[in-house]
């Protein structure tokens, strides 16, 4: 079979089990007892390994399925969840994700995992030395399993038998294998077999039969037969049921267990009261943890859904002609069905619009685990705090956050954050605060990183840029702050592994400047450090308000806008030969976006005027007319002119035709 | 090498085909306040909005008539248009009908003789470089 089709699919599917992983590793070592988590975990881990092994990655299926091997150690309480543990499962990780990378780069190069999976095996033998007895007895109950199924009739569960007997064993059912036996001068087997299913089928029910149902109505069977049965009964009660139908020789029912949860469940069967309250306690969570599961996924090439972007664009493009079309030849019925029309193609902009968006959550979610290792390794405590991670962003430039933001957290963590000592001195806890925050305000999207950490300290950076024969002086303190985004600029006197290489700033501030961004920085000495990041939102959707000036339409960001307001021309005032309005009490500067953009505007008075807010200026924006607001897609307007600071994009309104929207930071 | 020939005022210009990406009929642009002059307006291509360049403007040609199609081509893995009066043909020509010339703005590859006229072959790629 041809892997290849595959490989992305599984190279995806990897990474978002691996990245699941992380995350309840993480939350595993806050909650040691969650046996949730490391069922979640170990589910994870299994589907990991049998994709693996499906695909022919050997060494990554070994891996998994050593990791497996000690998560079953938790699940069964042999061995407790310490640091240590932890720490080696999340190597087991980072090599997995080397491995996973190397399948993706198509290297041939192998991952040396010996070293992994000694650590995974000193382990588990510590585990199993401290529960030696219970680990024999495992050991006794396998060559019985074994024999059990080799009579007779040979019964193989497939991957979604063994689905639904998870399910139901979850449920706490009980999940039998019977095999049923006729005498062999039995004439009416399929009627026999029939009363059987139909008997049990009223307490429970039959998920696989060897031979078919079908089979056993036609008869096309021997004397005996099996079948997988969910019940809530005991084996004694089916044992009994079925043996109440007349001319059965015998009957064998066994629990069925399954490959890799069979030792959970002999255990859990044996303490059973105790471990159903256990299950009843975390059935909330188990819930919420499927559920997230539900959401199916397809995973689609980024070019086609340009494509697709594109001829949505064209279609409303062609039903504005066709509109116009049937009000020229006066065509009311056409004129009704192209109402549906406009009405879906409007919804199938919207759609596709949307789908491009992901939440920055896809970028976040890597940094708690980051800030773990980051904390071990510096011997600092370290809080990460996580808002507004639902923010949604253009998918283009979700991929090309990571690392920036990365830097700037290494950064925090590792020249930001004080160590302990240092912070009680100061006054402040012991344990130190990162913030991540994202939020959109107007067309733009800002994350923030932010730390309580000491500052940036100017005095150094002045002696680091004299040093490098950079010349202070007039220079005012938010200047020197920004010398950390020059390249090559490191205040850090050694150099450490997670940064002070130099390389930092001035890598994020060029990677953000690709993507259209700006970068801010705020640092107080002692209280901490804030770097603020504005990126446009490529490709998004924002709510506009469309304004007319002279014959030219215009697009204003609501997130600009404090509110509009009529205004007749006599009403504006003069002040030291500018032209303002009262507006609030408050006298602001009005702008006649005509003189700005050098158009001629509509004669007459009555004029309205847009008060826009940007930061912490507020301006009115004097326009001839408004022509509503409406949802719009900001798009590039290309390099030709992108020299003009006046507008952020452009739109291709419903009529086909392309409309400016104007930056209002760049004009107020 | 493939051209395509087009008319600019009263002269006729042409460029390699491979440069060109399409070829329209005139289309709704909208205009770009405080832009160069020479840059008409953007323009909406199929859902990708695109800068439509005045050609005659650019290079100084003076206007005798209205431009009919626009040419749209590649510049730095961006998509222009140009407006031009008509396109009048794509040609085969071979290399030894380009005469050079030594024009100062460096423009032009050269001049395609072809014999009862003569066609400015502009460079595409030096067009905007500017």
């Amino acid at each position: 079979m041809d892997m290849s089709q595959y490989l992305d699919m599984f190279i995806e599917e990897s990474d978002e089990n691996l990245q699941n992983l992380n995350e309840w590793i993480l939350e595993l070592e806050k909650n040691p007892d969650d046996k949730e988590t490391i069922n979640s975990i170990f589910r994870a881990a299994h589907t990991l390994k049998g994709m693996s092994a499906s695909m022919g990655f050997n060494d990554i299926a070994e891996l998994t399925h050593k990791m497996e091997d000690i998560l079953d150690e938790f699940r069964n309480d042999k061995l407790k969840v310490n640091s240590e543990v932890i720490t080696v499962l999340f190597k087991c990780l980072d090599t997995l994700e080397k491995m996973v990378d190397g399948v993706r780069d198509g290297s041939s190069e192998k991952t040396d995992i010996s070293g992994i999976t000694k650590m995974l095996d000193d382990i588990a033998a510590s585990g199993n030395s401290s529960n030696g007895d219970e680990a024999a007895a495992t050991i006794e109950e396998a060559p019985l399993k074994e024999k059990a199924p080799s009579n007779s009739i040979n019964f193989e569960l497939n991957v979604y038998d063994e689905d639904i007997i998870k399910q139901a064993k979850e449920k706490n059912y009980n999940v039998f294998k019977a095999e049923v036996n006729l005498y062999n001068d039995c004439k009416l087997k399929s009627a026999r077999a029939f009363l059987v299913y139909k008997n049990l089928e009223e307490s429970g029910e039959i998920v696989k039969s060897i031979p078919s149902i079908e089979d056993i109505e036609q008869e096309k069977f021997d004397y005996s037969f099996v079948f997988v049965y969910v019940t809530n009964k005991t084996a004694e009660e089916v044992k009994k049921l079925i043996e109440s139908v007349s001319e059965i020789e015998s009957v064998n029912v066994s629990e069925v267990e399954i490959n890799n949860t069979e030792e959970a469940q002999s255990k859990e069967a044996k303490p059973k009261e105790e471990s159903n309250n256990k299950n009843v306690k975390s059935q909330p969570k188990k819930d919420d943890r499927t559920s997230k599961k539900a959401h199916q996924f397809v995973r689609v090439d980024l070019e086609k859904m340009d494509k697709f972007m594109n001829l949505v664009g064209e279609l409303v493009i062609h039903r504005t002609r066709l509109e116009q079309l049937s009000s020229n030849y006066k065509l009311t019925d056409l004129h009704e069905t192209l109402e549906q029309v406009g009405r879906i193609t409007s919804d199938l902009q919207d759609l596709v619009m949307k789908i491009r968006m992901l939440p920055v959550e896809k970028v976040f979610n890597r940094f708690p685990r980051m800030i773990r290792d980051l904390s071990n390794e510096l011997g600092k405590e370290i809080e990460l705090v996580i808002k507004g991670e639902d923010t949604e962003l253009d998918r283009t430039v979700i991929d090309e956050i990571g690392e920036p933001l990365l830097h700037l957290i290494r950064n925090s963590a590792d020249h930001g954050i004080e160590p302990a000592e240092e912070r009680i001195k100061a006054g402040k806890k012991a344990a130190g605060t990162i913030k991540l925050i994202a939020y959109q305000e107007g067309n733009k999207a800002i994350i923030k990183v932010e730390d309580d950490g000491r500052g940036l300290n100017v005095e150094k950076i002045k002696q680091k840029a004299e040093k490098s024969g950079i010349d202070t002086s007039g220079m005012s303190e938010q200047d020197i702050k920004n010398l950390i985004f020059m390249q090559g600029f490191s205040t850090s006197e050694k150099v450490t592994d997670i940064s002070g290489r130099g390389v930092g700033m001035d890598v994020v501030k060029t990677k953000i400047s690709a993507i259209g961004g700006t970068i801010e920085l705020l640092s107080e000495e002692g209280k901490g450090t804030s770097v603020i990041i504005r990126l446009p939102l490529t490709l998004s959707i924002i709510q506009a308000l469309l304004v007319k000036v002279g014959d030219e339409t215009f697009a204003i960001s609501l997130g600009f806008i404090d509110r509009v307001i009529s205004i007749n021309t006599d009403e504006i005032k003069l002040t030291n030969n500018k032209e303002v309005i009262i507006y609030r009490d408050n006298v602001i500067p009005l702008i006649r976006l005509s003189d700005k953009l050098n158009i001629k505007g509509e004669d007459g008075k009555d004029k309205f005027v847009v008060i826009a807010k940007s930061g912490e200026k507020t301006a009115g924006l004097l326009v001839d007319s408004l022509s509503g607001q409406q949802e719009i897609v900001i798009k590039n307007i290309g390099k030709t002119l992108s020299g003009l600071k006046e507008y952020v994009g452009a739109t291709i309104l419903g009529n086909g035709l392309v409309t400016l929207i104007l930056d209002v930071a760049a004009i107020v | 090498m493939q051209v395509v020939i087009f008319t600019l005022g009263n002269e006729k210009f042409a460029l390699e085909t491979h440069l060109v990406h399409g070829i329209e009929k005139m289309m709704n642009i909208t205009k770009v306040p405080n832009a160069p002059s020479y840059i008409k307006g953007l323009a909406n291509l199929r859902g990708t909005i695109i800068s439509i360049i005045d050609l005659k403007q650019y290079l100084n040609i003076e206007k005798v008539s209205e431009e009919k199609n626009i040419i749209i081509i590649e510049s730095d893995e961006e998509r222009i248009g140009l407006m031009v009066d008509n396109v009048d043909e794509v040609v085969e020509i071979t290399q030894d009908m380009i005469e050079k010339t030594y024009d100062d703005n460096g423009i032009a590859k050269g001049i395609i003789n072809f014999k009862d006229y003569i066609v400015t072959f502009l460079d595409g790629e030096l067009l905007f470089a500017k």
